[in-house]
């Protein structure tokens, strides 16, 4: 982790926020690549995210790590941005009665666990990124999403069961694996 | 086989590749949108949001509470005693007061929330008496014809568009 010890931050600084801007602005933005589609996208919503953060920054508890409790924001800003974009694709479509549009050229190059990753529902992504991107524990994740850690343990296995299921034989070719056959359970 | 650590092993890798090298610009705080904000003084809380931020979440639930109970009943009363319908004067009053439970508190204990409920509702009482005692005139000079208006005083006070501008004129036609 390579964020700063939450004792060094003082809710409310000026000069401690742009310190934590500093140190955490480049994972940020890249968490928000991956969630949207377009670098100029996840950049005004990093944007977004730390003035929001700012507007907040007296509110931050020192109980949770501040760059996880950045990185909520930041994620919170990133799906309300995918949703408008997704209203947008809507009508769209509509406006173009029907006909599918040209296909996007940056989702060829879209990775398949990042296609897949944005296809998860919002909280179980953001389990997922702020555990296996950022290195949270559950226990912090807990603390900074306000939820039980039995939660966020429970969102994390839902999303890795999903992705395992579509991505698992992709990931036994790169690793060289091999999936066993399920074993079915007695009764 | 495919075990639960070498998954985790391999989403963990697979993310950190995905994001090397997407760093961005250079995180130059001067830059920041944040940052020209503040310059603009365009950060500024208003009084009950910063009120809000003071307390904790437990106490904000019972402020809440607290001035949603005192709020309906002085809503139209606080116009009268303070002779204005701002809600300011009442939001500075809550900073205030929230300031002075956090300082009566010691330092990293929390829970300002009761203090803060009952100046609330030590503030409602004295307000929704000093209404009664004054029998300064309703809005509703009808409202003896509307029982529950007054079997209910924490209830939401109708709207009379026109109640400040008349607030002792002849009984207006009730909606």
């Amino acid at each position: 982790m390579i964020d700063q010890p939450a004792q060094s931050y003082r809710p409310g600084s000026k000069d401690d926020f742009d310190r934590l801007y500093r140190s955490t602005y480049q994972r940020i933005f890249a968490t928000l690549v991956i969630i949207l589609k377009s670098p100029a996208a996840a950049e005004d919503a990093t944007q977004e995210a730390y003035l929001r953060a700012f507007r907040a920054w007296r509110t931050w508890k020192k109980d949770a790590p501040a760059e996880a409790w950045l990185v909520r924001i930041a994620l919170n800003v990133a799906f309300t941005q995918r949703r408008r974009e997704r209203l947008f694709e809507i009508g769209a479509i509509l406006r173009r009665l029907g006909r599918p549009a040209d296909p996007d050229p940056t989702d060829s190059m879209q990775s398949d666990l990042v296609r897949e990753l944005r296809a998860l529902p919002p909280k179980q992504a953001s389990a997922i990124v702020l555990r296996h991107l950022h290195g949270f524990t559950n226990r912090e994740i807990a603390a900074v999403l306000n939820v039980p850690e039995r939660t966020v343990a429970s969102r994390l296995a839902a999303a890795k069961g999903r992705l395992r299921s579509r991505l698992g034989e992709r990931m036994n070719t790169e690793m060289g694996t091999s999936m066993p056959e399920p074993v079915p359970l007695e009764e | 086989m495919v075990n639960g650590g070498g998954f985790d092993q391999w989403l963990e890798q697979t993310l950190q590749q995905e994001t090397a090298g997407r760093g961005g610009p250079s995180p130059d705080a001067a830059q920041a949108t944040y940052h020209a904000a503040y310059l603009q003084g365009g950060l500024q809380m208003s009084g009950l949001a910063t009120a809000a931020s003071l307390i904790s979440a437990k106490g904000a639930a019972g402020l809440a509470v607290a001035v949603l109970a005192v709020g309906a009943a002085g809503a139209t009363t606080e116009t009268v005693v303070t002779g204005s319908a701002n809600p300011s004067n009442w939001g500075q009053q809550v900073v205030k007061q929230v300031q002075t439970c956090k300082d009566a508190l010691a330092p990293g204990s929390h829970g300002i929330g009761e203090c803060v409920s009952t100046f609330a509702n030590q503030h409602g009482k004295q307000v929704s008496s000093e209404h009664r005692s004054s029998g300064a005139p309703t809005n509703h000079p009808s409202a003896t014809n509307h029982p529950s208006a007054t079997d209910h005083p924490g209830g939401k006070p109708t709207s009379h568009p026109n109640s400040t501008d008349h607030p002792t004129g002849p009984p207006t036609s009730h909606p």
